[in-house]
């Protein structure tokens, strides 16, 4: 049995969306009138097929889409509870008697599916307003410490570069002096320097002052011993000076085998064995002649 | 009618008292703007008094400040007629207009729909979540926690002029 006849079916429908369409500050003004009455067209086709049927899964379609097309442009609850009340409403005026209860009943399952999928889809739009807040809280937090890394890495190079001085303090002889912990990182700078300069300015030995280190251990050592390698390779020799008693003892406990490579005791040492070298050495300067009287 | 937009002291005053954990914060601004107390007897430049209020939610976040909307409300003093959520929202302009003067400081409106749902149209200046604390704040006062809803003719923070909201309970 039909719930309405053509006429009174056109009315309500025309009744409802006026309706809609006068609520202020609502998303039915703001989609218009065609988009509002297909709403309320499509509500009522869902409330006589549930009602021929004596089911509820029109009801549930409509809902559905409703929610789909509105809540995307900002429908409230209020205003999915106002489109309910008023089709109920004009539904109920137009109806016969003997439909009123089924129809009460369609419309306590239409609201308790719209509330239910309401909430659903507001919860769901709330996490993820929510994850994304905190994927922008992370990616602020990490674009800030990725700056800090970098102001730090390039502070951390600055600090590098000027901790590994090389001097060339006479021709063909280059002065390094080390200062600070000597690890594989700066090794690997040094080396890259050294055989730079070694190369660039002809040097034939490269004295290594370590005095400055606080510990020279296995793997000091080692990157010395690797050092001296390559230096050889380009035909120079490394002198390592200004080891300390300490790391002596260390070096001998440990078993490092340091005997390829030359040691000397002070930077002078070095320097004068560099000299010799090179067949120079250091006189003192002749006294300036007295002016004669 | 005053010739200026201003607002109150007192309602200043009660806006402040709010924010007494960020007592720093508002020193400062206060400070700021030559301004070392809030006189609850006098009247200050609206505008300034709304660049405060947004000043304060940049600084403080939104909810800090509908925090304070909420208090503000809640400690006002109300003539005995106001003995309900419902009547103290159809106050809500009234009140306004005893804390801001002038030709152009707005104002708040206030429909019902039915029993238990009003159309709030706020077009006082400062921010929209001030103007939710409020709302919630009238509400609470009578034990009331509504659904407060905002429309979709846009948000005075995004430069609409009126803020509309539909508070259900």
């Amino acid at each position: 049995m039909k719930p309405f006849d053509q006429d009174g079916r056109a009315e309500l429908i025309a009744a409802v969306t006026e309706r809609l369409l006068r609520r202020s500050a609502s998303v039915f003004q703001d989609v218009g009138e065609p988009r509002c009455r297909a709403h309320v067209e499509a509500a009522v086709a869902a409330l006589e097929r549930d009602l021929d049927s004596d089911s509820c899964e029109a009801a549930r379609a409509s809902v559905v889409s409703l929610l789909d097309e509105l809540m995307a442009k900002g429908l409230n609850f209020s205003d999915l509870r106002f489109f309910s009340r008023k089709l109920r409403e004009q539904v109920r005026a137009a109806v016969p008697e003997d439909l009123a209860l089924a129809v009460e009943d369609w419309f306590y399952e239409h609201l308790s599916v719209s509330t239910m999928q309401f909430m659903v889809r507001r919860d769901d739009a709330l996490v993820n307003e929510a994850a994304k807040r905190g994927v922008e809280h992370f990616e602020s937090q990490l674009a800030e410490l990725e700056e800090a890394l970098e102001e730090k890495t390039q502070l951390l190079e600055t600090i590098r570069e000027a901790s590994t001085p090389i001097a060339p303090v006479v021709s063909g002889i280059l002065v390094v002096p080390l200062v600070g912990v000597f690890d594989g990182f700066r090794a690997r700078l040094l080396t890259e320097k050294l055989l730079t300069e070694i190369s660039r300015v002809q040097a034939r030995v490269a004295i290594l002052d370590i005095s400055g280190v606080p510990l020279f251990d296995t793997d000091a050592a080692q990157l010395v011993i690797s050092l001296a390698r390559s230096v050889r390779l380009l035909g120079a020799e490394v002198f390592l000076v200004g080891m300390s008693a300490n790391s002596a003892r260390t070096i001998v406990a440990l078993g490092i085998d340091l005997s390829n490579l030359t040691t000397l005791g002070t930077l002078q040492d070095g320097l004068a064995k560099a000299l010799a070298t090179q067949r120079l050495k250091i006189v003192p300067m002749s006294r300036p002649r007295r002016a004669e009287k | 009618m005053s010739s200026k937009n201003e607002y109150s002291g007192a309602a200043l005053s009660s806006f402040i008292v709010a924010l007494s954990k960020s007592q720093v914060t508002v020193d400062k601004l206060l400070a700021d703007a030559g301004i070392d107390r809030i006189d609850p007897d006098a009247w200050y430049d609206y505008d300034w008094a709304v660049s405060f209020f947004f000043k304060i939610e940049e600084l403080l976040g939104s909810a800090t400040i509908a925090q304070v909307g909420r208090s503000m409300i809640e400690a006002a003093t109300y003539p005995p007629e106001i003995d309900s959520a419902k009547a103290l929202l159809s106050g809500l302009g009234h009140w306004f207009r005893l804390n801001a003067r002038g030709p152009d400081v707005g104002d708040i409106t206030c429909e019902f729909e039915d029993d238990y749902t009003a159309v709030i149209d706020n077009s006082a200046r400062g921010p929209c979540s001030l103007n939710v604390g409020i709302i919630e704040g009238a509400c609470a006062r009578y034990g009331v926690t509504p659904l407060i809803e905002h429309g979709t003719t846009g948000c005075k923070d995004d430069g609409a002029p009126t803020c509309i909201y539909r508070v259900s309970w």
